[in-house]
């Protein structure tokens, strides 16, 4: 029996300090995304609802002459929400993306401030006594947790294990985007999974095809080696 | 090193597959890219559509009445009809905009809704009324599918109550659904990649990664991975004959011999493991690990290292053996005690025939399991010197021992003299090799290897040969002197044996026939001869036996082959240089340490 030890061997090596190096970030980068719950990651136990019941459903009956005062309204929404310190039954107006609060008596606009987004984010958390550190508004410039299109919107920064932030509409309050450390690092990892180091949303860069091409190599020498070593050495059993 | 190469042989191994998969998969990722994944090249959102009044004038509260917990009502137009939608405590009720009763989507109206979402060259030519679909994890309930005749095949999926597009499939989408399959190792088509298979494979994985990063850094520490374009000369003797090998220093002698086509064994392609290229060199070159664990303390000692542990820049001068060793079964033909602590031990090789050299030596596995400390088959007029030995029984793990032949090769056997070694004091247990070979019986099969060795006999016509043991070191001993005495021109021998008392000379009768017929001289010696012995000839030690008949002889005549116990052997080795011996002129075999 005689293998050649030199051409494997010494591939699967100098692979290794390449590819290698990338497949324990992939093993590690997976292992962190396989482990924690996607729900959890998701936040999902962080918030709650944060509408109430609706106290008088007889105001659908006022949608007609909310449609005529606001015509281009696509989507109508009876709704129940904690502004300007109560509960108070409103419409909601969706158009081309765009949504607004209207009372339905007088029909007019209502301005969400910086007090209710601070009361209705204390409502929306879910993780016992609300401690909010932070409230701001942003206008143009979005953090890196957080897609551009969602702008401006409300944050709501809480001073808790995991560092939640929730992302609250100008507009109607609502809890758009949520986020916590391990939404965060799941981030990171999935940066580091997809090789994107800039945007994390690009799977398809060249380096990470290469870097695919280069494991095909790495796994088939790998595979010889292991051929080599498990079932023809002569003293491993097995 | 090895404990982090088994890890990672092993879980390389178990992940095999899976590793292959997750590469498939992910290039597959990289090349189509989300977009053609989803399902969605056909899709298009509807086009948005305002509400009027007049779709509203109907809108009435009482509609649901006895719905509980409403939080949320929803007025929409969809394909102009107009809907509302109420959530509430227990879910979501979808009425009808116009009168209030419960929205059902009919088959006809779906299908707008389909060709509303499609944005494609084809047109419905097959719908089906469905309650549930592989293609759409997690839904159930009343709804349409509609197949399109486009050249992706899609189709288009409607719920029944709600009216909602649930989503559009395609081949292109299969296939991915796949490969979501295959990364996420989840095949329910749930694409849960938190799943307890992945999960155990994920830390597999870990490990596996991990293993190779840390053999990597050790790999980069201990130079193993240096890359040099300076060339190294290394004399390779193989078959007797220098060849000059010349090759860059980052080069192992293992990959130095193959590329210079000197055959040399290798069963695991230079990883340290299977043992087999074995090269002999400066017996001071450091021991790597992988030699201690695999090559015997012995060989270690001669100078054999393994081939591929050894860097070119790091010897000068190497031997390549021509080995014949190999694994053999060996099947025990007899055994019987030949003094009180010694036994001889004839096996059959299976398999094949075994050629060896004599002076040459097996290595055996002695396997894991019980062991005995007294053989049952004792002889009585033996039985005196067993009697403070106890019968204990003991665990052992696998060792492997080596012994000498103690005949010369040609007969179809392979004989043994086992000495056993009753327990030390400061011991475990007696010894594991020697009980468990001399509780061995006939018709048993035991593994061993070999030959091992080169304790063999210096060519030269005119030498004489001197050869001096003690104890057990009579097996390669006594095959040598078969060897030569068969050679046509045997040469002059000389044999100090030395033994504590007469029954532990070792085939005292043979050799003083061997004696009587004049082929060679036989001076046994004893250190403790007892009374009933009856001893006239040599006491003392057998160095100082030897060195006295040595200072009347011209040493420069002889070659001397020595074999014993550790003490006798060094001793010995002192005498031989203080009567002026040159060293190449001595051979010995130290079985001891």
């Amino acid at each position: 029996m005689q293998y050649q030890s030199s051409s494997f061997r010494t591939w699967h090596r100098w692979l290794s300090l390449i590819v290698g190096v990338q497949m324990v970030i992939w093993a590690v980068s997976g292992a962190y995304m396989v482990l924690v719950q996607l729900p959890f990651i998701h936040g999902v136990h962080l918030t709650q609802e944060a509408d109430g019941e609706i106290q008088d459903n007889s105001l659908i009956e006022r949608f007609p002459d909310i449609v005529q005062q606001y015509p281009e309204a696509e989507h109508m929404y009876l709704v129940n929400r904690l502004v300007q310190g109560e509960f108070r039954d409103l419409v909601q107006l969706e158009t081309d993306g765009t949504s607004v609060l209207v009372d339905p008596h007088t029909r007019s606009q209502i301005e969400i401030g910086r007090d209710d987004i601070y009361q209705l984010a204390s409502v929306y958390y879910a993780k016992g006594d609300p401690q909010i550190s932070e409230v701001r508004y942003l206008k143009s410039e979005a953090p890196s947790e957080l897609n551009e299109r969602f702008l401006p919107i409300w944050q709501v920064n809480f001073d808790d294990v995991g560092n939640t932030s929730l992302y609250l509409h100008p507009q109607t309050g609502e809890m758009m985007v949520r986020r916590h450390d391990f939404w965060r690092g799941f981030d990171i990892m999935w940066m580091l999974h997809i090789m994107d180091y800039q945007d994390r949303v690009n799977i398809t860069t060249w380096w990470l095809r290469a870097f695919i091409f280069a494991t095909f190599a790495f796994v088939f020498t790998g595979t010889i080696l292991l051929v080599q070593t498990i079932w023809l050495s002569r003293r491993q059993p097995g | 090193m090895r404990f982090l190469q088994g890890i990672h042989r092993w879980t390389g191994l178990i992940l095999l597959i899976q590793l292959l998969l997750w590469t498939i998969s992910g290039l597959y990722f990289a090349l189509v890219d989300h977009h053609g994944m989803a399902g969605q090249q056909y899709a298009r959102s509807p086009q948005p559509e305002t509400l009027s009044p007049a779709q509203l004038t109907e809108v009435s509260a009482s509609w649901w009445g006895d719905l509980d917990g409403v939080t949320k009502v929803h007025a929409y137009a969809q394909a102009g009809v107009p809907r509302v939608d109420v959530h509430h405590a227990g879910g979501v009720q979808y009425l009808d905009g116009r009168d209030g009763s419960v929205w059902r989507t009919s088959r006809d109206f779906a299908q707008q809704l389909a060709q509303i979402s499609y944005a494609g060259p084809g047109n419905v030519k097959q719908t089906t009324a469905i309650t549930h679909s592989r293609e759409l994890h997690g839904w159930s309930g009343e709804g349409f599918r509609f197949d399109f005749d486009d050249d992706l095949n899609t189709r288009v999926y409607v719920d029944a109550a709600s009216g909602a597009v649930v989503a559009h499939r395609n081949t292109p989408w299969v296939v991915a659904d796949w490969m979501f399959r295959l990364h996420f190792i989840d095949y329910t088509g749930g694409r849960n990649f938190n799943n307890l298979v992945i999960t155990l494979a994920a830390l597999i994985t870990l490990w596996f990664a991990l293993s190779g990063l840390m053999l990597l850094i050790k790999l980069i520490s201990t130079g193993d991975m240096r890359f040099s374009f300076r060339k190294y000369s290394v004399t390779a003797i193989v078959a007797g004959q220098p060849k000059q090998l010349v090759e860059p220093a980052h080069k192992t002698l293992l990959q130095a011999l193959q590329s210079n086509n000197i055959v040399i064994a290798s069963g695991c392609g230079g990883g340290g493991t299977c043992g087999l290229c074995q090269v002999k060199m400066a017996d001071d070159t450091p021991i790597s690990h992988a030699d201690r664990a695999l090559l015997p303390s012995r060989q270690l000692q001669e100078g054999y290292r393994l081939a591929c542990q050894h860097k070119v820049n790091d010897v000068h001068r190497i031997e390549v053996p021509q080995t014949d060793a190999r694994h053999v079964n060996l099947q025990l033909k007899s055994t019987k005690f030949i003094t009180p602590m010694l036994r001889e031990l004839c096996f059959e090789v299976l398999d094949r025939k075994l050629d060896y050299a004599a002076g040459q030596y097996m290595l055996f596995t002695i396997p894991a399991g019980a062991g005995r400390s007294r053989p049952e088959d004792i002889p009585e007029h033996f039985l005196s010197q067993w009697q403070h030995i106890e019968n204990t029984e003991y665990m052992h793990s696998a060792v492997q021992r080596s012994y000498s032949m103690a005949t010369a090769a040609g007969g179809k056997e392979l004989v043994f003299t086992v000495r056993y070694q009753p327990q030390a004091t400061d011991a475990p247990s007696p010894g594991i090799g020697s009980s468990f070979l001399c509780n061995l019986k006939p018709g048993e099969i035991i593994a061993a290897e070999g030959p091992f060795g080169d304790f063999q006999r210096q060519p030269g016509a005119r030498r004489k040969l001197c050869f001096i043991g003690g104890g057990a070191g009579m097996a390669p001993l006594r095959a040598l002197m078969q060897e030569e005495l068969n050679d046509t021109a045997s040469r002059p021998i000389i044999f100090f044996y030395g033994a504590r008392n007469r029954h532990e000379l070792l085939y005292y009768d043979e050799f003083m026939q061997h004696q009587q017929r004049g082929e060679l001289t036989f001076i046994p010696v004893l250190s403790e001869p007892e009374k009933a012995c009856l001893w006239q000839q040599d006491v003392g030690f057998v160095h100082e036996i030897a060195g006295k008949w040595l200072q009347s002889q011209s040493v420069d005549a002889y070659d001397f082959y020595l074999c014993g116990p550790p003490s006798m052997l060094s001793a010995t080795l002192i005498m031989l240089k203080e009567h002026g011996v040159d060293e190449t002129r001595i051979r010995y075999d130290d079985f001891g340490s």
